[in-house]
């Protein structure tokens, strides 16, 4: 699903601010992968390559059989099946809760009794059904971040990227989320989550992930008690 | 529907923004359907003044009755020139006696007496001269007058050929004036259109990287964009449209007694140009849109 190879990112010219230095890791369709380090590591930098938001300064990176930077239109393309969630939820405004899963599923041509059963389906799904009709302003930080979990999931997308999905989220929330993602895994969707610091590992990453990526300045590390204390103490 | 749901949601969601664009186009419009209304009325004119025009063709005292019909015969087989009828001097001073006289029955000034002061009739025998339309330009008549002066028997040939120049060079200036000044107006009003709807995407910057976020193409993004534009074009010149015959109705309304003659003849766009002027709006709009979405 997704394949990375030699993949570095610089921003400026100074080869020493190099954000991501020469990656090596594949993805297979079906995988469930955490992407855990610390702050500046590079974790959202790699989530914002393989959403095409960023391209990479050298190396190759194919998602989904797409060798990105792609055109427009392949990208549009690639997107459509990706769920996307960011690390602030981005939420229209002026739309309620309901109208904001549907543009997701209306972007992919579904419309009529399908895509209100799909969006029924996803408020569910996060517990927020109640809120269908609410104007993004009356929700609070956590329920933000689930319409964006839900939004990202209602399309049954092949291949879910979340960076820290849990961000906002009481332990009891966070657990929805990740049973959510865990589902969508069983239901055959990749998925690659940024987990941060303040992430325990809420009975440990093993449990909902098969695979973590442990990123420490930029680079791909072979053991977890690599990245410091904090990786050792929630390896998966 | 779908789509015009989201280009209404754009037209409320900035409806002050949207309002100034529509005055601004609406205005634009009206200049130029004023413009095409001057044009259609005095292209009516034209057409009036065509189907009376006569070319005088004064015969010599000389030439007697029969002659004069060998000239009619010669004047019409003329190039551009569709029919002739030869009015004898006596003729012409019956008409212009009966002409005076009914000056006098209207109310006018009595100037019959100005006949008993010519012991002899003054007018001249004359053909008057019936010219196609396609000759009737300054150029075509010119030679025309040539022709006729040189047959034998041929006085001279008046046709008002310093009024009709000057009437023409006119008409040629005033169309390229409107033409310029109507292209000028329907750019202002696609540029208009297209910085508003300019505006209009940088203030949806965050839904439209949303969107492309989650996959929308192109298409998808810029479609209820266009329908925007093309909106705002059609209303802006319908308004307009609206505007120029609240006005024109006013304006005859107004000034019917004063230039009743001119007014007669006046009439406002007809459906087809009225119909053309408001596509053109939508066109304008669809330009303007397109224009701005180049670089989505």
């Amino acid at each position: 699903m997704i394949i990375c190879s030699g993949l570095t990112k610089l921003y400026g010219k100074d080869p020493n601010e190099c954000a991501l230095h020469s990656l090596d890791f594949h993805l297979d369709k079906g995988e469930f992968v955490f992407l855990r380090g610390h702050v500046g590591a590079g974790k959202s930098t790699l989530l914002r390559l393989v959403c095409g938001l960023l391209e990479p300064s050298s190396g190759e990176l194919i998602v989904n059989g797409v060798s990105l930077p792609a055109n427009r239109r392949r990208l549009a393309a690639l997107r459509r099946r990706m769920g996307i969630v960011e690390q602030e939820p981005r939420l229209l405004e002026d739309r309620s809760v309901a109208e904001n899963i549907a543009l997701a599923l209306e972007v992919q041509g579904l419309k009529g009794p399908a895509l209100k059963r799909r969006v029924s389906a996803a408020l569910r799904s996060v517990g927020l059904e109640s809120l269908s009709e609410a104007p993004p302003r009356r929700l609070s930080a956590g329920q933000r971040q689930k319409v964006a979990v839900a939004r990202a999931v209602a399309g049954e997308p092949l291949l879910v990227v979340a960076d820290e999905p849990c961000r906002h989220l009481d332990s009891e929330g966070a657990a929805e989320v990740l049973a959510l993602l865990r589902w969508l895994n069983l239901q055959g969707s990749t998925i690659l989550a940024v987990m941060g610091d303040c992430w325990p590992g809420a009975g440990g990453d093993a449990e909902v992930a098969a695979r973590c990526l442990w990123l420490k300045r930029g680079r791909l590390l072979d053991a977890p008690a690599e990245a410091g204390e904090e990786g050792a103490a929630c390896a998966c | 529907m779908r789509l015009l749901k989201r280009a209404l949601w754009g037209f409320t969601g900035h409806a002050r923004l949207h309002a100034l664009t529509l005055a601004v186009v609406a205005l634009s419009f009206l200049a130029v359907g004023t413009l095409r209304l001057v044009y259609v009325n005095l292209n009516q004119a034209i057409a009036g003044w065509q189907s009376q025009f006569r070319m005088l063709v004064v015969l010599r005292p000389s030439v007697d009755p029969e002659r004069a019909l060998d000239l009619k015969r010669e004047l019409s087989a003329l190039p551009g020139v569709s029919g002739a009828e030869y009015v004898d001097s006596s003729a012409a001073l019956d008409a212009l006696s009966e002409r005076l006289a009914q000056m006098k029955a209207t109310g006018g000034p009595s100037r019959a007496h100005l006949l008993e002061l010519v012991a002899d009739n003054p007018l001249p025998s004359t053909i008057r001269l019936r010219v196609r339309a396609d000759y009737l330009s300054p150029a075509a008549l010119s030679a025309l007058a040539r022709r006729a002066e040189a047959v034998q028997g041929v006085a001279e040939v008046r046709y008002g050929d310093a009024w009709v120049a000057r009437f023409y060079s006119f008409f040629r200036l005033f169309k390229l004036v409107a033409a310029a000044t109507s292209g000028l107006l329907f750019v202002a009003a696609a540029f208009i259109i297209s910085s508003q709807l300019r505006l209009v995407l940088v203030l949806r910057r965050n839904e439209i990287g949303l969107m492309r976020l989650l996959g929308a193409g192109a298409a998808y993004i810029g479609a209820p964009y266009v329908l925007e534009g093309a909106l705002l074009g059609t209303a802006g010149a319908a308004l307009a449209v609206g505007a120029l015959f609240g006005l024109y109705r006013l304006f005859v309304a107004q000034a019917g007694t004063e230039f009743e003659n001119l007014l007669q003849a006046a009439s406002f766009l007809p459906p087809a140009a009225t119909l053309g002027l408001v596509g053109f709006g939508a066109a304008v709009g669809v330009l303007g849109s397109l224009i701005s979405l180049r670089r989505l």
